[in-house]
């Protein structure tokens, strides 16, 4: 496995990243710099690793640094954890309520898709004062009308979710009993599991757009991740309550447990799909994260004592934490043996003695041949240098906000070395080739829900879902080939309009890095699961698994601090 | 909000539109700059979802010498920007025949500002004219002369005209996009009220590219 050691030519758009510190240092950090073809291929995809960058790690660390505080205001739960609850959000002077319906479990096996319409719980995140006559209306709508009902300004956003099947009535029998739940079980475990938040418009919810900036959900994702968060607090008090409804000598949850349990969620195609549909954020977050690895995989040796040390801890927990393949784990111990080998001897692995120690181990493990060690050791590597990558997350939101729209001045000939320069991997792809456009991706009917069929057998390819960048990518190159040179793309395409979206994407890809997945979707042989893993990586999960080609699973915010952590600091 | 109408959100037009344009003949290509362009000119109020009912026509504008583009029948939404792309890339003005949707050239010319053109896009008849629902200024027009210039460009021609002008120099606001652009940001920070014919109009086209489902069909989610 190659850890993309230096780039020659790096690609455009980077040097408004590198501020401060960062720039001081822009050579090194450019010269070990992956390329885009070892970030955003395929088989790179499915290892990505979530790092202190991904969105619900930089939420949680709002939440602490700025002292959030999350106030369970009512709990109204019987025995069978059937009830109500009402929480209140006092972030940076913004009061928000979340308030959350437990209804009786759905019988049956349920994978949480939008294509069901009934859940274990509803949830409903507002802004500003609320009371309970509100709740119950969103609460109604949904019950009601499920996808099709409404609601309006007030409401940030509506979420569903069910009860973990493993652990949920495992926990609240064992409390019920006086104990604690079975440590095994618990070990990455959850006690719900999300099923969607549906918000920025979505039901008449607020455009996440309005939020001003400043506001503490204006951060990419932090509405969603947030309400997600709650909802792990929200399991907590219910199987607690529940419990104590049973047996006045309930046990509550050991404060490590309660820490360690997560909130479970399981996605599918769709979320692949938004990494082609938004070529800017792609970008943003990506250029961001390997801009933070390359600026510690640039730094010379000697290391401060405390880094390597901090690195080496990191690097055993990472060996240890759930989710982690044996394979892998054994790979980062080895890294973490060879950090303090090298802290005792001033060598690393080899026995050489690397001018950059972290962009050696970074090689060294990747001749392991075990990508997920060496994205799990990248993480770790960015937590190395917390300050450089905070900086570069605070960058991610503007760099998302960039629009993909035509640049008409550009000639013929510009648009052409620019097809040639930043899209020579989509163009070498030979889309006549067996196999090469077996599938489509499209939307059902069941409420719209993400799924891929085969072209020779499935209805419906007319109304594909658009994911085919090579495709349009190499029907430009067609359609481009015989124009004069000196021709304004203003004005090929008043007379070839249907390759508007190509030049967009094709000019983005002039101006910033990583905006392009690698990859042929509509192959027989692209895995959807390697995509999912990456857009979940960028949010934070932990332990993803592909439980199939379509489906990725993992926990969110286990082990996160919860709101009685955040009041022990303040 | 009355009793006949729709709370809206700005986002959820915006996130409809693509696939509403694409069942009313769009193709992939054009369905998502034409959704924003559709969901921005109804929260300014300078049109409506009925635009949705019109359709595309699939065929591309062509070019009539180099002052006047002939789109065939077709509406501002289908061909609008890429008249907008050939006026800003040549510093053209041209004159746009056999088009529907003159009250989409608000957000053209707001869109050519936002790329350092001064835009001059409405329906002519003579210029000093200024009668807000048909000629729009750009905002960020630092000179009236120049304005005045493109004008009357424009007014020689007549018609629904497209004129743009690199702008090098400071911007300054001109008031006729201006009261658009408020609406639409009200219409972003408080959602906007429809006509619930034509909420269903957009959620009933949006949701007819969906594919039918079939056991099969379910075992390919994911």
């Amino acid at each position: 496995v190659s850890a993309g050691a230096t780039r020659v030519d790096a690609p455009p758009g980077l040097d408004a990243w590198l501020v401060g510190e960062l720039a001081d240092r822009a050579p090194e950090i450019r010269a070990v710099l992956r390329g885009e073809d070892e970030v955003l291929g395929a088989s790179a995809l499915r290892a990505m690793a979530p790092t202190r960058l991904s969105f619900a790690r930089t939420l949680v660390a709002r939440i602490v640094d700025r002292g959030w505080r999350i106030e369970r205001r009512h709990l109204e739960i019987d025995g069978d954890g059937i009830g109500c609850a009402v929480y209140g959000i006092e972030a940076e002077g913004v009061e928000l309520h979340f308030g959350a319906f437990c209804d009786p479990p759905v019988d049956g096996p349920r994978q949480g898709r939008i294509a069901e319409e009934r859940f274990d719980f509803f949830g409903a995140l507002m802004e500003g004062p609320v009371d309970r006559a509100r709740l119950q209306r969103d609460h109604r709508a949904f019950l009601e009308h499920a996808w099709r009902g409404r609601t309006d300004n007030g409401c940030l956003g509506w979420s569903v979710a069910n009860r973990s099947a493993r652990l949920f009535d495992h926990v609240v029998e064992r409390l019920a009993a006086g104990v604690q739940p079975d440590e095994d079980r618990l070990a990455g475990g959850y006690l719900i599991r999300n099923a969607g938040f549906y918000g920025n418009g979505r039901h008449g919810t607020r455009s996440w757009g309005s939020l001003p900036v400043g506001h503490p959900l204006a951060y990419p994702y932090h509405v969603d991740l947030f309400t997600l968060y709650l909802w792990r607090l929200l399991a907590l008090d219910v199987v607690e309550a529940a419990a104590g409804r049973r047996a006045p000598t309930a046990a509550t949850l050991a404060p490590a447990t309660r820490r360690e349990l997560g909130i479970g969620n399981s996605s599918g195609i769709g979320t692949g799909v938004a990494l082609l549909r938004w070529p800017a954020w792609l970008s943003a977050y990506t250029s961001a994260r390997e801009l933070a690895l390359a600026a510690v995989r640039s730094l010379p040796a000697p290391r401060p004592e405390t880094e390597l040390e901090r690195v080496a801890a990191l690097l055993d927990d990472a060996a240890r934490a759930p989710g982690t393949t044996p394979a892998a784990a054994t790979v980062l111990s080895d890294a973490a043996s060879a950090v303090r080998a090298y802290r005792r001897t001033g060598r690393l692995g080899d026995g050489e003695s690397p001018t950059r120690p972290w962009l050696a181990l970074s090689e060294w493990t990747g001749r392991q041949g075990n990508r997920e060690a060496l994205e799990r050791l990248h993480a770790v590597l960015i937590e190395a240098r917390p300050q450089a990558a905070d900086a570069l997350a605070r960058r991610i939101p503007e760099a998302m906000a960039v629009e993909r729209g035509v640049t008409p001045e550009m000639t013929v000939e510009e648009l052409r070395r620019l097809l040639r320069d930043r899209f020579d991997w989509a163009l070498d792809v030979d889309l006549d080739a067996p196999g090469a456009r077996e599938r489509f991706w499209y939307r059902s009917e069941d409420n719209g829900e993400n799924r891929r069929g085969e072209r020779a057998l499935d209805p419906g390819a007319e109304r594909e879902t658009f994911v085919d960048v090579i495709g349009v990518v190499q029907a430009l190159a067609d359609a481009l080939a015989g124009v004069d040179g000196a021709t304004t793309v203003g004005r090929f395409l008043l007379e070839r309009p249907e390759h508007a979206l190509a030049v967009s994407r094709v000019q983005l890809a002039g101006r910033v890095a990583f905006s392009e997945v690698r990859a042929n979707y509509l192959a027989a042989d692209f895995v959807p699961a390697d995509a999912i893993g990456y857009f979940l990586a960028v949010l934070g999960i932990d332990g993803a698994l592909a439980v199939s080609p379509q489906w990725v699973r993992g926990v969110f915010f286990g082990g996160a601090e919860l709101p009685e952590d955040v009041e022990v600091r303040r | 909000m009355t009793a006949t109408t729709v709370h809206a959100s700005y986002a959820e037009l915006r996130r409809m539109a693509p696939d509403a344009l694409r069942m009313a003949g769009m193709t992939l290509a054009q369905a998502d700059e034409a959704a924003e362009m559709l969901a921005w000119t109804v929260a300014s109020g300078a049109g409506t979802l009925e635009h949705l009912r019109a359709g595309a026509t699939g065929r591309a504008p062509r070019l009539v010498g180099d002052r006047a583009v002939d789109l065939g029948g077709a509406s501002l939404l289908e061909h609008g920007l890429r008249v907008l792309d050939f006026v800003c890339a040549e510093e053209a003005c041209v004159r746009v025949e056999h088009a529907r949707g003159a009250e989409l050239a608000g957000y053209l010319a707001r869109r050519g500002a936002l790329r350092g053109y001064a835009v001059v896009a409405g329906a002519f008849a003579a210029w000093p004219r200024e009668d807000g629902s048909a000629v729009h200024l750009v905002e960020g027009v630092p000179a009236e002369r120049r304005v005045a210039e493109l004008a009357a460009r424009a007014a020689e021609l007549g018609g629904l005209v497209f004129a743009a002008r690199r702008v090098r120099g400071p911007l300054g606001p001109v008031p006729v996009l201006g009261q658009l652009a408020d609406r639409v940001r009200s219409a972003v920070d408080n959602g906007l009220e429809l006509e619930p014919d034509e909420l269903a109009v957009l959620t009933g086209l949006a949701a007819a590219l969906r594919v039918p489902s079939s056991q099969r069909s379910r075992t390919q989610a994911g």
